[in-house]
This record gives structure tokens, C-alpha cells and sequence, in this order.
């Protein structure tokens, strides 16, 4: 008998410790139990509410709304029914995307002018007021720093070697064509495919390239590319082709903001453009043109200044124009532009009030 | 017998203990008003919890986000400072602050490049134990994080945000300094790094790394990534050389450099450091073509997320280095007023 009882006794001990670790290992948490103080939960929301809520409207008052929103969103999980936490998120919602619109808008129009500097910062607003704005990253990530790649529709019996000596000048250059497009070298690729053409530059030449780490010294200024493309916006600059040194200085700025070189290439070129500008009477083009000069350059204030007095004058006077062809809404909205360029225009003023009430008393007359 | 039975109906009582030792509630009942008590309430994008007795940034972003490197995160969503117990915390459970954008300007991750060490003597490409010690003591106790390539390029794809203060190192070519004098420091501080070796340089000679060195970092650490199978310029032609042969050889030089260290161990290399930095549009193809996910020049200067994951910028540390001269290489953000 007294074998068996040990038998049990050791049984009965080994299932206490083994219904121990299954009972712990059926039931734990995969983390460690949170160590925390628990609150009566009507205390416990309010803590959270009242200091997000503050957050909040600290954050709406520097105008960061999109700061203002993410807190309003705490406030509003602690208060899902709450009318007023609702329409202020609506409204600060709006007010981002609306924001977020109009400078990727700005944005957009500043790339098409190749004003690249300028169209990073509003593609950065854009972002900066809706983070899921995908095409303003698209043009900060892609666009901005420019692609790999040229796109190639294939005509009818083209081949690879055709493409080569048309996009490259040089027919032996089909191998590349075949290499990115995963086709074969002798491919006739099929009428209207989309090829994509990776885009070549120069290649330096050298008799013996280096193999040594020791004889490196890598530059502390800017790499070769952008050095040529300093070097290239100084050519323009000197030949005074404006334009050109202004989209090869922006291309530097897009990879290195903080390019002094490039910085000074653009306030020069964006300041003899504006007054060549100025001379031909483009007003509205000379204003973009200063737009990109350092603020502190020369006289470019004086010059920003007369650009847009000129240009208060000219919708001025084509408001004077429309008001003369019986057009009151065309002339208002020309002394109104007239205005934000000169708010001290009083002809445009005086002129647009008088036509305002000519408008009012000829509606009420109908 | 009854022994036996008695520790039997034990171990059942143990069976019901330790279910109940898994479970502690997140809301209960107060003692006293019989009013319910919450200590954490979880809704859809965030995390409500009151911090307890021994808690810190850190040991909320285990419990709550599985990763103690994402501490940094739940302190800047609630106003930094110092956790004391009794204070709310929201655990934000979706990113916020992607590209470090701010109204003010934005984040830049400066990329630290390395090539060689010595325990005494340095030169221009060789920073002595001293001065590569106390350049990470000085990250370390300036509140610095090291980051890892992958959390840089998440940041540079806009997917997750880092910490305000990441840099990231990385060592160049494979010399047997960075294991002798680098590596120890790095493990010491605890500080993730990138060794992009040139595999044509990983001979196991008296100044170079072998292979079971180089296994040995990664296995504690150390991600290792491509500098090219030769370090021939990816950019330049010899004389004489087709265009044909040099596409050839910039293809191979990359391939090769990709299959070897899969070969030797076993790893997936997604990183390219350009051999002494140069690039261009025709090698960032057929990088691209080849699966990379970036590649770093050695033009001096932080990144900002815009910056092109195919000319990622780096600076290099020279071995005549001041600390002040160092330090002016960790600038952490652009100022730069959004309109």
C-alpha cells in the first residue's frame, strides 16, 4: 500500500504545479499587467477632456489648426456626442483642407513656371495641412527632384535600334532599352507600348580610375552634378539668359536648400529679370520675378513697390475701360485687383464704390 | 491515497489561481462608492491610460506599442517631462508628425560616414578610438538617437516619424578597424550602424575585415550593405571603354556586391553607398531596376524626408576633426517658415 500512496502523493504534486502552469499560461496577458492608478471614471475622463480640450484651443489660437484638430479628436473620443466638439473639428477639418488645396494649387502653378524653390515650400504647406495629401508628395518625392526615366510611345515598325538612334542618337544604345524594358534585344515591340528611357548623362573619361580609399578625399562642397549645374546658371546668368540660370540655380536649391551659391544666382537673376521685366512694362511678370529675390537685395523693395503700382494703374485703368463699355462687374472686379496691389489706389476706390451703387440701383430698378 | 487526492484537488485550486493571476481587469469596482474605476480606456486611434507607480515613456511603449525605441513618441504627444504616476497619457495608435513637418521649417537626419579607425595615429580618412569615443559619448549624452537605415527610409517615404534627434552612422569599405576599434564602442553605447563593404576588400588580410568578422557584426547588430563589389566609380569610363562595356561593368559591380554577402551571409542588402559618392541618373535605374530601396552620396548635409532616396546625403567625419567641428554636422532641422 504504501507505494501506491507515494505514487499518488506524487501525482497529486506534480498535477498542483502543472495545473499552476497551465492556469498562468491559459489566462496571462502577453504583456506584463499595467501597473496603474485606477480612477473613478467619471474623474478619469474629465482629466483627459479638460487637458486636451486646453491643448486644443491653445493650439487653435498660434493658428496651427492641424495640431488643434488631432487634440480636438482626444476630446472627441472622451465625448462622441458632444454637438459642439463635432462642428469644431468639422469646421477645422475644412479649414485644413481648403489650405492644403490652395497652396498645392500655388504649388502646382509655381512647378509650371520651374520656380522650383518656391513650389517646395507650398507642396510643404500642403502637406503640412493634410499629411495624406498623396500628389503633394508625389511633386516633393518625384517630380521636384525630377525622374530616371523618359517615357517613349513605340510607332508603328519601330524597333529597338530605331528608338536608340531617335532618343539617344546612337542605334547601339538598344541594349539599354531591352535591358529596363524586359524585352529581348531583337524585340519588335508591339505599336503605341509605353517604354520607359533611362535618361544618360556625360560619363567622365578617365586613363585610370582610382582603386584606392587612401587617395580619396571626397569634396566638402557640393557633389559634380551640382557643381556643373553652378557653374551652368553662372554661364546663364553672365550671357543674360535669365530664365535658364534661374531653373539650373532651383535645381541645385531643390537637392541643397541651403545653398548659398545658389541662393545668391537666383536673387541676381530674379532681380535683373524683374527690372527687364519692368522696362518692357510686364508688370505682372517682373512681380514674380522679384518674388524670388532675397528680400534685402539692392532696392528690390523700391522695385517690388513700383512693379506694383504700375500694375494697380494698369487694372485701373482697364477697369476705367469696361466701366466706359457699360461692363460694371468687369470694371469692379479690375479696381478690386487694382486695389490689392495699391490699397492706396483712391481713383480705384472712389470709382468702385460709385459703380457698386450704379449696380445696386440698376438691380433694384429691375 | 487521500494524500494523493488532496494534492490533486490542489492542483485544481492552482489551475483556478493561476487563470486568475492572467487576469487583472482594466475597469473594476471602487471599494468605497461602488463606482466604476478605469485605469486605461481604448479607443479607436488612441490609447487613454493613467501612468502608474515605476512607469516611464518607455515601459508604456512596450506595453502599448510593442517597441521601447518608440518611448520618444508618446513623451512628445503628451508635452515631454518627466512621467509621475497619477499623470494622463495618450498613446497615439497611428503616426503623427510624418517628415518632422512643422510650420516653422522641418526634421533633417544627418547620415555620419566613416571609413577607418586607430587606436593612435590619425589622417584624413582616420579618426582615432578617442575621438570616434568621444564623438558617440557626445550623441549619447545630447539626448542623440542612432537610427537604423530601415527607420530612415521609412522616414524619407513619409510612412512612420522618427525622433527629432536621429542621426545615423555608417562605415564605409571593410576595413578591420571598424571591427577592432568601432564595433566594440558601437556595442557599448548600443548604437545600430550600417558597414557598407566593397566585398572585393573583405579579404581577412592584416587590415582588412574577413567574412566571419563581418558575420560576426551582423549577427550583433550591424547591418551590412553594399559599397559595390570593387569600388570602381559607378559614374566614370576608361578611355577605350564602350559605352556597352561600361554598363556591363557598372551592372556586375552591383550584382556581384548584392549576391556575395547573400552568399556569405545570408541577408538581403536593399542600400548602396556610391563608391567615393557620384552617381547618376543611368546607376540610380538600374539600381532601381535591381530592387534597392536608396543610396547615399557623400554630399555634406542632413536629409530632409524630400530629399531623393537615391541621393541621400552624408557627411564624412575626418579624422582631423575638432568635437566642435563634428558637432556641426547634426543639424536636426531646417528652418524654414511655411507660407
Amino acid at each position: 500500500m504504501r507505494p501506491r500512496g507515494n505514487a499518488l502523493l506524487y501525482l497529486g504534486s506534480i498535477t498542483f504545479w502543472f495545473m499552476i502552469f497551465l492556469g498562468g499560461c491559459a489566462e496571462a496577458p502577453p504583456r506584463r499587467p499595467p501597473a496603474l492608478t485606477p480612477l473613478p471614471a467619471e474623474e478619469f475622463n474629465r482629466l483627459f477632456i479638460e487637458k486636451f480640450r486646453n491643448r486644443a484651443q491653445e493650439f487653435e489660437q498660434k493658428r496651427d489648426w492641424p495640431q488643434a484638430l488631432q487634440h480636438w479628436e482626444i476630446v472627441r473620443g472622451f465625448l462622441p456626442d458632444d454637438d459642439s466638439v463635432r462642428e469644431k473639428m468639422e469646421t477645422l477639418r475644412q479649414q485644413t483642407t481648403t489650405l492644403a488645396e490652395q497652396h498645392f494649387s500655388k504649388g502646382a502653378a509655381f512647378f509650371q513656371k520651374k520656380a522650383l524653390v518656391q513650389a517646395r515650400k507650398e507642396f510643404l504647406a500642403a502637406l503640412y495641412y493634410n499629411p495624406e495629401h498623396k500628389a503633394a508628395r508625389e511633386y516633393l518625392k518625384v517630380k521636384i527632384p525630377g525622374e530616371e526615366y523618359t517615357i517613349y510611345e513605340v510607332k508603328k515598325g519601330e524597333t529597338l535600334k530605331e528608338i536608340a538612334r531617335k532618343k539617344y542618337g546612337d542605334p547601339q544604345k538598344d541594349f539599354l532599352i531591352a535591358y529596363f524594358n524586359d524585352l529581348k534585344l531583337n524585340a519588335r515591340p508591339v505599336p503605341k507600348t509605353i517604354v520607359r528611357l533611362p535618361i544618360l548623362e556625360p560619363l567622365k573619361t578617365k586613363e585610370k580610375m582610382e582603386t584606392e580609399e587612401e587617395e580619396y578625399e571626397p569634396p566638402e562642397r557640393p557633389q559634380s552634378g551640382q557643381e556643373e549645374l553652378l557653374v551652368l546658371a553662372q554661364g546663364h546668368l553672365a550671357a543674360r539668359r535669365y530664365k535658364e540660370c534661374l531653373t539650373a540655380a532651383e535645381k541645385v536649391l531643390a537637392g541643397d536648400p541651403a545653398n548659398k551659391q545658389a541662393k545668391g544666382l537666383i536673387t541676381e537673376a530674379g532681380y535683373l529679370q524683374g527690372k527687364g521685366l519692368l522696362q518692357a512694362k510686364k508688370y505682372g511678370d517682373a512681380l514674380i520675378a522679384f518674388n524670388r529675390v532675397d528680400p534685402g537685395y539692392r532696392d528690390i523693395k523700391e522695385a517690388i513697390l513700383f512693379a506694383k503700382k504700375q500694375l494697380s494703374e494698369a487694372h485701373y485703368l482697364q477697369g476705367v475701360k469696361y466701366y466706359s463699355d457699360q461692363e460694371l462687374e468687369k470694371a469692379i472686379k479690375e479696381w478690386e485687383t487694382a486695389l490689392i496691389h495699391d490699397p492706396g489706389h483712391s481713383k480705384a476706390k472712389r470709382d468702385m464704390e460709385s459703380a457698386r451703387a450704379l449696380l445696386q440701383k440698376l438691380k433694384e430698378v429691375k | 491515497m487521500k494524500k494523493g487526492l488532496y494534492w490533486a484537488g490542489i492542483g485544481v485550486l492552482g489551475l483556478f489561481l493561476g487563470a486568475c493571476a492572467g487576469l487583472e481587469t482594466k475597469t473594476g469596482t471602487h471599494p468605497q462608492t461602488a463606482a466604476p474605476i478605469i485605469q486605461e480606456r481604448v479607443f479607436e486611434g488612441f490609447v487613454a491610460v493613467i501612468a502608474g507607480e515605476g512607469d516611464t515613456w518607455s515601459s508604456l511603449a512596450v506595453r502599448y506599442l510593442n517597441d521601447p525605441g518608440l518611448d520618444w513618441l508618446i513623451s512628445e504627444f503628451n508635452g515631454g517631462g518627466n512621467l509621475e504616476p497619477g499623470r494622463g497619457v495618450i498613446i497615439p495608435r497611428k503616426p503623427f508628425g510624418l517628415g518632422g513637418l512643422e510650420r516653422q521649417g522641418f526634421q533633417t537626419v544627418p547620415v555620419l560616414s566613416y571609413h577607418q579607425f586607430s587606436n593612435q595615429e590619425s589622417n584624413r580618412m582616420t579618426v582615432t578610438k578617442a575621438a570616434f569615443s568621444e564623438q558617440m559619448n557626445f550623441l549619447k549624452e545630447n539626448g542623440y538617437r542612432v537610427v537604423t537605415l530601415e527607420q530612415l527610409f521609412d522616414f524619407l517615404d513619409f510612412n512612420k516619424p522618427l525622433p527629432p534627434k536621429s542621426v545615423v552612422i555608417t562605415i564605409d569599405d571593410g576595413w578591420k578597424s571598424a571591427y577592432e576599434i568601432a564595433f566594440p564602442i558601437l556595442k557599448t553605447q548600443g548604437f545600430p550602424a550600417t558597414l557598407f563593404v566593397y566585398t572585393d576588400l573583405i579579404s581577412g588580410s592584416e587590415k582588412t575585415l574577413s567574412w566571419d568578422q563581418v558575420k560576426e557584426m551582423a549577427e550583433n547588430g550591424l547591418d551590412i550593405q553594399c559599397h559595390t563589389k570593387s569600388h570602381l566609380d559607378l559614374t566614370a569610363v576608361e578611355k577605350n571603354v564602350s559605352f556597352r562595356d561600361y554598363f556591363s561593368r557598372i551592372e556586375e559591380d552591383l550584382s556581384a556586391c548584392t549576391s556575395m554577402i547573400k552568399k556569405k551571409l545570408d541577408r538581403k542588402t536593399d542600400y548602396l553607398a556610391y563608391p567615393f559618392g557620384n552617381t547618376n541618373q543611368l546607376v540610380i535605374s538600374l539600381l532601381i531596376k535591381q530592387g534597392y530601396r536608396g543610396a547615399f552620396t557623400v554630399k555634406r548635409g542632413g536629409n530632409p524626408f524630400f530629399v531623393h532616396n537615391f541621393r541621400v546625403n552624408r557627411s564624412m567625419i575626418y579624422g582631423d576633426y575638432t568635437l566642435e567641428k563634428f558637432k556641426k554636422n547634426l543639424a536636426v532641422f531646417q528652418e524654414e517658415v511655411l507660407p
